[in-house]
């Protein structure tokens, strides 16, 4: 009887032990959006800055009060700058990375996939600092040279990200497009298809949920990355009035910013507020992903 | 089976139903007895429901999500799909599978370790893995070799050393499903001698098969489902050779499978 | 004349079959190109650097030439191993409960959903929670352990992951096997599934292990970016100067490489931000390597 007694608890300190585990994760989790989202709305609520004036205005200021009594809190500049680096960074990524994930699965298979796509995963993980420094040594330099000024700004930013989320893109790309069934493709060539046709017919149709869903994470990656894109894009916390004028974007102001506010001033609020801003943003780039992943699976049921 | 009378009654169900998830009923109200010392068929086409049936016994459906088992499965006098310790059960009742399973280590770790697990003691452990072996008719292909890594045997060898796990927890009841579907003829041959020198020591050996040759060369009893239901049961020579149910006959005489 | 359109029609596919086909070559192998250079760019412009034993054990300097990455170094492998102390536990546990045990609902999806989202978070908005959480809050100021807290949020849902899918790519007549057994799903997990599924695991914790080697957003903010002068000799776990104390600040390479370019107050800046970028890309490429290597050996020791 005690030895069935030590199965049974066994079994109910495994579970209590796993699940504990679980139930830890998911408590940082909770937190961590309670906290952002408290800090972040902190700024509306309490110190009684209106939203619209936060997401239109466009001077970030927040030392200074405008005529109005009210401290110069205008995200703009930041918004539009994020957005503007994360979309021509794909932009620039995109050819290359399906291009190549074409390659890597359809013509050349086997170094492809025995060589080619081990090294990029290598590339996925690395930090990106050495991305943001290469940036700074290379990318900010070329820029200046050819289009004037510092070289600082969305342009050089973009590069550097498009750099960046190329190996992430990629990598994902040639699994969407290695997972369209093999029957698809002979079917293709049954019909006197040539190669091309059969990629651009068939494959990249099938693989298009996949496809979608790999540029969306390789632009949630731009959007979040902070360290690379605060190197070179100058920080300059006003609207650019061109790609190569040094801007700014949420996470180089929140990057530069933290250290020098204390807690609990109206400034430091704002920081969070922009926080906020990009935790909703990479919830919406989940949702999406989700959204994309269940269209997908109809399409193949 | 029901109806027949040789040995003492060692496994019974009593109106067994399976539902999967979503109430989608898999076995319905089936009534079979098994005794000591038999080998027991259970035959029916793909999906009859045959399977389902053998891990109940084993009450190996609780492992799956959304399945429910309604019914009583008498075993030493006791309801065990209500009232049993699942893992004494589980010991006593042995299960072998399909595909030939042995764990990813030495011949002898996959006969310790559930030994271990249960609390035998370190000194018994040596003598219990022979013995089993021997019982599985293994031991002299492997004794001296039991260190080496158990995928190294043959397909059969796998699967008489998944026997002899199963005999080192000395069971009394041993449920098979379909074991020599992946083996050779001749790894078969070895498989079906070893049922019966089981049954020999009083073990009621429960064996789903696909392949009605083994039924009438090894089975006592033999059970007919289809579609998820028992059909008929009784004598193996009686079942093949004097089928009552029509679909019994059409199944016997190879019209579907 | 239709005979000819059908062999005009197919010569076009052909010559836009075989443009096509040079295009998508030119393509993957410029992206080859621009990896390559760029992995031989820090390498090279780093080398002088990367095998001068003062560098890599010496101390940084402030406001002088010259100056090592010795401590930042150190802290690297410290913070590492001390979020992985966290991190594995955790997502072990966390990954075993949701395919062994997980009830099929609302709050077990949830609580995967709740990872996944942590898996997407940007790492800067992680930082700062760690920053407002461990640092503040909980009052352990910038040091390794809020450091690690914070690499741990960023590591254990990708550790989640890998290990869910190791286990769950182990057959399931193994599971089978041992529960049939009369063994606990907690038994046949850590007897069993877990032996199975190691090479891919412990690969996991490898590749893993280079991205937290690499992480900075996360740290600026909580592990800090001063790196006190070590004394290997103090054995004083409360001594600010005591290496192993998890409770001092430590500057890790990746913190390193983004101060001394953002600050800009270090003579000699390039050539010690290369260097250091080079030493951190080994590294990095030694974890992947040493991953591949593991796998590999673990994999045909276990099938063998």
């Amino acid at each position: 009887m005690s030895k069935v007694m030590s199965h049974r608890s066994l079994e109910r300190l495994g579970r209590g032990l796993t699940g504990s585990c679980v139930a830890i994760s998911f408590a940082l989790v909770v937190t961590l959006i309670v906290m952002v989202t408290y800090h972040g709305l902190t700024t509306f609520i309490v110190d009684g800055i209106s939203p619209v004036s936060f997401f239109c205005g466009d001077v970030w200021n927040p030392h200074e009060t405008g005529d109005n009594g009210v401290p110069l809190l205008g995200a703009l500049p930041m918004i539009v700058g994020s957005f503007a680096v994360t979309l021509l960074s794909c932009v620039f990524a995109l050819p290359f990375a399906i291009g190549s994930a074409i390659c890597i699965v359809e013509i050349i298979p086997r170094i492809g996939r025995t060589v080619i796509q081990p090294v990029i995963e290598v590339f996925v993980g690395i930090p990106s600092v050495v991305f943001g420094l290469i940036g700074l040594m290379i990318v900010v330099p070329w820029t200046a040279g050819w289009a004037g000024g510092t070289g600082y700004g969305i342009f050089s930013a973009a590069i550097v990200l498009a750099v960046m989320i190329l190996p992430t893109i990629t990598s994902l790309s040639v699994d969407a497009i290695a997972a369209v069934p093999q029957s698809y493709r002979l079917g293709s060539y049954g019909l006197g298809c040539m190669r091309w046709q059969t990629i651009w017919h068939v494959v990249l149709r099938s693989a298009l949920p996949g496809l979608l869903t790999a540029t969306i994470l390789g632009m949630a990656r731009a959007f979040g990355e902070a360290l690379a894109v605060q190197m070179v894009i100058g920080n300059a916390t006003a609207i650019p009035d061109s790609l190569f004028t040094p801007a700014s974007t949420l996470t180089s102001i929140l990057t530069m910013g933290m250290g020098n506010e204390a807690m609990g001033t109206i400034p430091n609020d704002a920081l969070w507020s922009l926080a906020l801003i990009l935790m909703g943003m990479s919830l919406v780039f989940i949702a999406i992903v989700h959204l994309v992943g269940r269209k997908g699976a109809n399409v193949h049921a | 089976m029901m109806n027949t009378s040789t040995g003492d009654e060692r496994i019974a169900t009593h109106h067994v139903s399976v539902y999967y998830q979503g109430n989608k009923e898999a076995l319905s109200d089936v009534s079979l007895t098994f005794h000591a010392g038999e080998i027991s068929a259970l035959i029916g086409p793909s999906g009859c429901g045959k399977s389902t049936f053998l891990r109940c016994l084993d009450l190996m459906n609780r492992e799956i999500t959304g399945c429910r088992v309604d019914g009583l499965i008498m075993y030493h006098d006791q309801d065990i799909n209500q009232h049993a310790d699942l893992f004494t059960t589980r010991q006593r009742i042995g299960m072998v599978f399909q595909q030939p399973n042995p764990f990813g280590m030495s011949i002898y770790g996959n006969i310790a370790l559930a030994l271990r697990r249960h609390g035998v003691p370190k000194a018994k452990i040596k003598g219990i893995v022979e013995e089993s072996l021997r019982s599985a008719a293994l031991w002299d292909e492997v004794k001296d070799k039991l260190h080496s890594h158990a995928r190294a045997l043959s397909g059969g060898q796998q699967q008489r050393l998944c026997i002899a796990r199963t005999l080192a927890l000395d069971p009394d009841v041993i449920l098979m499903d379909e074991p020599c579907s992946a083996l050779d003829p001749i790894a078969t041959h070895a498989i079906e001698d070893t049922m019966q020198s089981l049954a020999a020591r009083g073990i009621s050996v429960i064996v789903v098969t696909h392949n009605m040759q083994q039924a009438l060369r090894v089975a006592d009893t033999t059970a007919f489902f289809y579609l998820g239901e028992m059909i008929e049961s009784g004598k193996t020579e009686q079942i093949f050779s004097n089928p009552h149910d029509a679909r019994l006959r059409d199944y016997v005489e190879g019209r579907f499978g | 004349m239709r005979e000819t359109s059908i062999t005009v029609h197919a010569m076009r596919a052909r010559r836009v079959d075989r443009i096509a086909t040079s295009v998508l070559i030119a393509i993957a192998a410029s992206l080859c190109l621009l990896l390559g250079i760029m992995i031989g760019y820090v390498l090279v412009m780093g080398a002088g650097k990367m095998f001068d034993p003062s560098f890599l054990f010496g101390k940084p300097q402030q406001f002088k030439a010259g100056g090592g990455i010795g401590p930042e170094l150190f802290n690297s492998f410290y913070l590492l191993v001390i979020t992985l102390i966290i991190s594995v536990p955790l997502a072990l546990g966390a990954a075993i409960f949701l395919v062994e045990y997980a009830p099929d609902n609302v709050i077990v999806h949830v609580a995967k959903m709740a990872i996944e989202v942590l898996a997407s978070l940007p790492s800067i908005v992680v930082g700062l929670f760690g920053f407002l959480f461990f640092v503040l809050m909980m009052g352990w100021g910038f040091s390794i352990i809020s450091g690690a807290l914070a690499l741990t949020m960023f590591n254990v849902p990708i550790l989640v992951r890998v290990i869910q899918q190791a286990l769950e790519s182990v057959p399931l007549d193994q599971r089978d096997a041992g529960l049939a057994l009369g063994m606990t799903r907690w038994e046949t997990t850590l007897f069993i599934l877990l032996p199975a599924a190691m090479p891919a695991i412990i690969t996991g914790i490898i590749l893993s292990a280079g991205r937290v080697f690499g992480e900075a957003a996360a740290l600026i903010y909580t592990a800090g970016q001063s790196a006190p002068v070590l004394d290997f000799t103090c054995f004083d776990l409360t001594n600010p100067s005591c290496p192993w104390n998890i409770f001092r600040p430590a500057e890790t390479l990746a913190v390193h490489i983004w101060k001394i370019n953002s600050e800009g107050v270090v003579p000699v800046l390039t050539a010690i931000s290369d260097g250091t970028a080079a030493v951190l890309l080994v590294c990095i490429l030694l974890f992947n390597l040493v991953a591949r290597f593991i796998g590999r050996t673990l994999s045909r020791r276990l099938s063998a």
